[in-house]
This record gives C-alpha cells, structure tokens and sequence, in this order.
C-alpha cells in the first residue's frame, strides 16, 4: 500500500503481492491483517490513513 | 440342415469371417481326395501286378514244353500268350521276345531296350518313333521272374484300362472338389452367422433397450452363461451411468440452488439502489453490496469449475519437484493472525524437508483449505497440529484440531459438493473447500482421509507420492515472503 498511495488494492492482489499465492481463499486472512496493521499505524492518531473501501479493498491516503 | 441366409449375410465383412471357415473344411476335403486316390492308385496297381503273375502262371502251366527251356529249347510260335503283351526270356546276355497279339501296341525295339530287371505297374516304354499321342499306349505292367540257372523270365501285360480308370477317377474327383466349393461356401457363411448369433441378439436385445426407456435392463438369465455374464456387466455400466446422471442432476439442482440465493440478494440490492435516486451515499453502499456479491459467487463459480475440472482429470497440473514443508510453513504463516483472533495455536511439527512432484499453487490452496477449516472450526484456546513425514514411497502430511469434529451420518458426505453440515452453516464459507481438496488430491493421484471423534476434534491425512527431491526453489519462496512482508 505504500507503493501504491491514493490506490486501491483487492484483497486478493494485497494477498498476491504478500503471500504469492493466487488464490482466493475464502477468508478473512486480509482482514485480519489490515485490522493488526490498523492498530500498529492508526489507533493512536487521529487522522485514519487506512481506509476500507466496501465491495473493493483498502487504500492508503491521508484524509 | 435347412439354409436360410440373408443379404446381410452375404455381405463382405462376413465373407472374410467365413473364409478361413471354408478354406479349412474345403483343404480338409483336398487331403481327404488324395488320400483317397493314392490307397486306390495302390489297390489298382496290386490288381494289376497280380492279374500279370496269374497270366504268366497259367501260360506257363498251359504250355508244359516251356519247362524244357531249361533243357532244349523249343519254339511255341503258335501258343497264344493267355492275354500278355509279350514274355521276354533272357539267359546270359542273349533274349527271346514273344509279343501277343496286341503288336500293335508294343513296339519290339522298346522291349528289346527294356532294362532285364525292371518291374512296374503302368511303365512306360520309351519310343523315340513314336509321337506323343501314342505314348499313352505303351502302358504295361511288367513283373520278373528268375531262375537259378540264370534265366530270367519278364512278362508284360497292357495296362492301359486300368490306368484309363484310374485318370477318370482323378478327373471325376477334381470335379467334385469344384462343385463343394458351391456347397461349402454356404455352408460356412451358415457357419458363420451361427457363431455370430448371440452377438446379433444381443445387439437388438440393446436397440430395443435403446428405444425403449430410461429404466430397461437386459435379461440376465437364460442366455447360456457367456451371454449371462456379458448382459451383468453391461446392466453394471447402464446402472452406473444412470446413478452418475442421476448425481449431475443433483448437483445441477443444487447449483442452481445455491445460486439463486446470491442472484436474488443481488436483485434486490440492485433495486435498493435505483430507488434511492438523491442519495449518493446510499447508490453507493448499494454498489458495494453488489460487488461483494458478485465476488462472492465468481468466486464460488471458480471453484466449482476448478473442481469439476479436477474429478474429470482435465485440469492442468503445472508439476514440479517442491518442498511440502517450505509450502506447509507459507501456509500456517499466511493464517498466523488469523488463528491468533481465535486464540487457535497452529503448531508446525516438521523439520526436514520433504519432497514431492506436485502443483505448488494447487497444493499449498488444499493446505490453505484444510487448515483454514481447522479454525474455523475449532474452539476457542484450541490448537491445530500439522505434521509431514515420509511413509513408504508417500509424503503424509496430517493436519489433527481438538475442534467440533465430524458426526459419523456426516462423515462420508463432507467431500461433496456444496454439502455443509449442520453446525458448519452458521460460519462463512461455500461448502466447496473440502470438495475442492478432495478433488486436486485425487489429481495429482493422492489420497485423502479423515477420521474424526465428534467434539474431540478431526485429523485429517493427506498421503501424496513423493518426488525425487533435489530440485529446490522453496528457499526463493520464503526469501520473497520475508522481503515484501515489510511492505504493508
């Protein structure tokens, strides 16, 4: 997401590029992971930079 | 035997069949005749040869001053020779030739050259006069007799009638062998179609089955026990066909089945959304809703398609030597966080790599598949266990939960399509994930079993043919996932 600020990225393409695997697996593997990184970058702040976007993915952008 | 043959079985194909049929009986008949001729070429020439000794026995009785050869010799120009051709006595390089009143028919210069000793029936005498057409007349039956003072005594009889039989036995015999190629010719095409007679009925005992419905089986009793066995088997195949239609048609049904659902949710969502024409916020939740829909039934359609593909052998393995621990390791890496929430530990109890040649994607999904119902189906401060060693020629890896566990009514119903247990429907998911596995298992000619205690938890056993090893490649996976890991 870094690379790709302004961007929004699948769930299946954030697996692909992090995990290499092309598959859809049915699961809440990314989410889990956003949440995680959500609470490492965002909890303290104010301003959300990790933003959901429904039915697409998540993207990296300063509010 | 009444011989009714059709067109049909005139026909080429059956000509071929019944030729080897024909030439046997029609060569057996060929050696049978020549038997026949030579034991009576033989009986003839015995007859002759006797007849000639009989002729000379009763011409020497008849003619008592003979006996005085061996003393004076005396001339009996007048006697007649009791039906020979000629008598030739020889004694030390000098002959006497008496010739019958046949003289026509032996000619003396041939006689005169005749060999002392030769014996025979039916000889031929060589006449260098005489033309070609004549030869046949010259046919004698010569037999020997000697004396000891060293005469010897040759006599000769026309054998020419017994010869002339014997050709018009040959002549009448070669005929008949051509007439039975007119009998026997039918005789084996009948021959044929006897033998074919099952196969026929048994082919329009299948047109009419054909025809007929879609609940017919053939007789399987009172056909002779060949045809018994044969119409067994084929109502084996018709029965299974049928259950395998029967099962598509089902899985049809629930496809359909399992998406309309989706279809429907999309519909409505889709009609939710026009309806709120002023609110943006509102067409665009609607929007989400439809994407995540969607995704979710391609996603759905994917698989289902990836798992048809698998069980009719058409799908494409890209195979390769690979590490199974290095892809078990990605995979329990990848639901790290995810069995973390559910407060699951995932415990990797392999060390040493293990070989085997396999589709690395499509294995580590089966992974993913297997582990991920592990958790999901798991309890609360659970744990999950996989393990990986080699047995025999075969990687086993096993994947053990102190989870919910399968009931024993459900057991066998697991790896079907789009079947969810009763207490599974409450958590997300499409019903595919272990028929999925199954599925690419069995492709890469594997095997896949569980055995399950009903809330004691699951084990479930992969056993995979292992590979040569060697070829590596695993080491650059995890190399690539520790870098960009960083990246998020």
């Amino acid at each position: 997401m870094m690379h790709n600020p302004g961007r929004v990225l699948s769930k299946t393409s954030i697996l692909e590029r992090v995990y290499d695997y092309a598959f859809d697996p049915q699961t809440n593997v990314v989410d889990v992971l956003v949440c995680r990184l959500r609470n490492k970058i965002d909890k303290d702040f104010q301003d959300k930079m990790i933003h959901t976007v429904r039915g697409m993915g998540y993207v990296l952008k300063a509010q | 035997m009444f011989l009714k043959l059709s067109r049909e079985d005139f026909s080429w194909s059956r000509s071929k069949k019944a030729l080897s049929v024909f030439l046997l009986l029609w060569f057996g008949g060929l050696l049978l005749a020549l038997l026949y001729l030579f034991s009576v070429r033989a009986h003839l020439q015995s007859i002759e040869r006797d007849q000639t000794e009989k002729m000379l026995d009763t011409y020497l009785a008849s003619n008592q001053s003979f006996h005085r050869l061996m003393g004076p010799f005396q001339m009996q120009t007048d006697s007649l020779l009791h039906g020979l051709a000629f008598i030739r006595i020889i004694q030390d390089g000098d002959q006497m030739v008496m010739v019958g009143d046949q003289a026509g028919v032996v000619s003396l210069k041939a006689l005169i050259n005749l060999p002392a000793e030769s014996a025979g029936v039916w000889l031929h005498l060589e006449n260098p006069e005489k033309s070609e057409e004549q030869e046949e007349k010259n046919l004698l039956t010569v037999v020997v007799r000697k004396y000891d003072n060293g005469v010897l005594i040759q006599a000769g009889k026309n054998g020419r009638e017994g010869y002339l039989l014997f050709q018009q036995l040959i002549r009448s015999t070669i005929f008949i062998l051509i007439c039975s190629v007119f009998i026997l010719w039918p005789l084996s095409l009948y021959f044929v179609k006897h033998t074919l007679s099952p196969l026929i009925s048994t082919r329009e005992k299948i047109a009419d089955l054909i025809q007929r419905s879609k609940t017919g089986f053939l007789p399987e009793h009172g056909n002779g026990p060949e045809l018994d066995s044969l119409y067994g088997q084929i109502n084996q195949l018709i029965r299974q066909n049928r259950q395998l239609v029967m099962e598509m048609q089902q899985s049809l049904d629930n496809v359909a089945h399992d998406l309309r659902t989706p279809m429907t949710r999309l519909r409505s969502v889709a009609e939710y959304g026009l309806q709120a024409e002023d609110e943006p916020e509102k067409l665009r939740d609607a929007l989400s809703d439809c994407l995540e829909e969607s995704d979710r039934m391609l996603a759905m359609l994917n698989i289902m398609m990836s798992v048809a593909e698998a069980e009719s052998g058409t799908m494409r393995l890209e195979l390769q030597d690979c590490d199974i621990t290095s892809t078990l390791k990605q995979v329990a890496i990848l639901y790290e966080y995810v069995a973390e929430e559910q407060k699951i530990t995932v415990q990797l109890e392999v060390d040493k790599p293990l070989y085997a040649r396999v589709d690395i994607t499509r294995i580590a999904q089966v992974w993913a598949n297997l582990l991920d119902n592990a958790i999901k189906y798991g309890k609360e401060g659970g744990w999950v266990k996989i393990g990986a060693q080699i047995s025999g020629r075969e990687v086993v890896v096993t994947f053990t939960d102190n989870g919910m566990g399968i009931s024993e009514n459900e057991k066998d119903r697991i790896w079907e399509r789009l079947y969810r247990g009763d207490r599974s429907r409450s958590r997300k998911g499409l019903g595919l994930g272990l028929s999925y596995v199954h599925a690419v298992v069995a492709a890469h000619k594997g095997t896949v079993s569980v055995t399950s205690q009903l809330h004691q938890g699951s084990r479930f056993e992969v056993r995979l043919l292992s590979g040569s090893g060697g070829s590596g490649g695993s080491g650059q996976h995890t190399g690539k996932i520790a870098n960009e890991r960083g990246v998020i």
